[in-house]
């Protein structure tokens, strides 16, 4: 069961909720990552009310630490990457795993493509015997977009209005490389965020720089936020030349560098103002939820008067 | 190609060549388990939603895990 201290409440439109309803056997272990509960906690909210308008069990992995990402520890120790991987693997005791965030996405399940060496996870064994746990190697682990597009047709049943928008889907690096690993979707030419986009009403428009990374990966916001801010800004023009009301991503992290890019951008004087929704938010928008997009640094009301327009 | 930028980056770090933003990111995740932390205003935007206040649960044995590991040592967080 979930954390008991979750509330349950649920209405529309004026303020978004927290899950409803809770599975006595759930068949997912929910991994949340840092950024979405930590900086866009309505990505969160949004993922459990999605899931359970789905009637996808799962269960918040409520004792998950950072996964750890590719670019900021993976770089810097193998060894350590792999172990705290395999304790968070370890914590969804033999169930699959749905990650929200495509860098949580890409550690996992690579990590978990790597332990299933039985000498290797042996070594990493060794050092989870010291605080009581052991994986097993025998979780898979998904992303929600691979969730949301095998439930395509459940999600026009229970989608309560259509969503007449033209929208840039922004795939990210880590939701489909490597390829040869994660084995979701073409990496040159993905469909499976447009295809989700669609289902709900809206129109994925094409545009330059669509595969670009937002910037962020790799340790380089961290280390170089000006270089990180040139791919942004790259790709925020293109959004802004082909029209888009929105941009609907995958991963927190490119989440929080094209929303909060523009921020800064603001204060440069470039007024970009596209409103940057997490796949999780977009389809609480087209269930009639607010989506908690009102934390977001750039507006979105733009969006949501056209939709009321609309109605 | 990933693989061995991976490993020369690894080398790197044995040799103490790091950025100081990513040996302060570093730090935080030995420090909470994490490398994007909780804090007040986090707090503030998941009551806002009706979500628990915090959930971090996993501080301590992340920090037995990086000792180790080696990593605090490599790091510089010990």
């Amino acid at each position: 069961m979930k954390s008991s201290d979750s509330k349950s409440h649920k209405s529309k439109s004026s303020d978004l909720t927290s899950p409803t309803s809770q599975s006595s056997d759930p068949e997912f272990s929910l991994f949340l990552g840092c950024i979405a509960p930590n900086r866009y906690p309505a990505i969160e909210s949004c993922t459990e009310l999605v899931l359970d308008k789905l009637g996808i069990g799962y269960e918040v992995m409520e004792e998950a630490s950072c996964c750890p990402p590719p670019g900021i520890v993976r770089s810097f120790d193998e060894l350590t990457w792999l172990t705290l991987s395999a304790r968070n693997l370890s914590l969804a005791e033999g169930r699959e795993i749905i990650t929200i965030c495509n860098g949580c996405f890409s550690t996992l399940k690579e990590a978990s493509v790597i332990l299933k060496n039985h000498e290797v996870r042996d070594n990493i064994n060794q050092h989870l015997k010291a605080i009581g746990r052991e994986y097993r190697g025998d979780v898979e682990v998904k992303h929600l977009v691979e969730i949301l597009y095998s439930s395509l047709d459940r999600i026009k049943e229970v989608m309560e209005r259509r969503l007449r928008l033209r929208v840039g889907v922004h795939y990210g690096c880590h939701l489909t490389r490597p390829s040869s690993i994660l084995r979701v979707d073409s990496p040159e030419n993905p469909r499976m965020l447009d295809e989700i986009v669609e289902v709900v009403g809206a129109e994925s428009v094409e545009y330059d720089d669509k595969m670009l990374c937002c910037g962020a990966g790799g340790g380089v916001r961290s280390s170089s936020k000006e270089l990180a801010l040139t791919f942004t800004r790259r790709k925020l023009e293109s959004l802004k030349d082909a029209d888009v009301d929105c941009v609907v991503n995958s991963c927190p992290f490119c989440h929080l560098q094209l929303d909060q890019g523009q921020a800064i951008l603001r204060k440069e004087g470039m007024n970009i103002e596209i409103p940057v929704l997490h796949i999780s938010q977009f389809i609480a928008l087209s269930l009639n939820y607010d989506a908690g997009l009102h934390q977001n640094a750039v507006p979105s009301e733009r969006i949501v008067e056209k939709l009321e327009e609309k109605l | 190609m990933v693989e061995r930028i991976i490993e020369i980056r690894n080398e790197l770090v044995r040799e103490g060549k790091i950025f100081e933003s990513h040996r302060e990111a570093a730090l935080k995740l030995i420090e909470s388990g994490r490398i994007v932390p909780w804090n007040e205003k986090s707090g503030e935007l998941r009551e806002e939603l009706g979500l628990p206040r915090k959930r971090e649960k996993c501080a301590e044995e992340v920090k037995t895990l990086l000792k180790l590991t080696g990593f605090e040592s490599l790091i510089g967080g010990g």
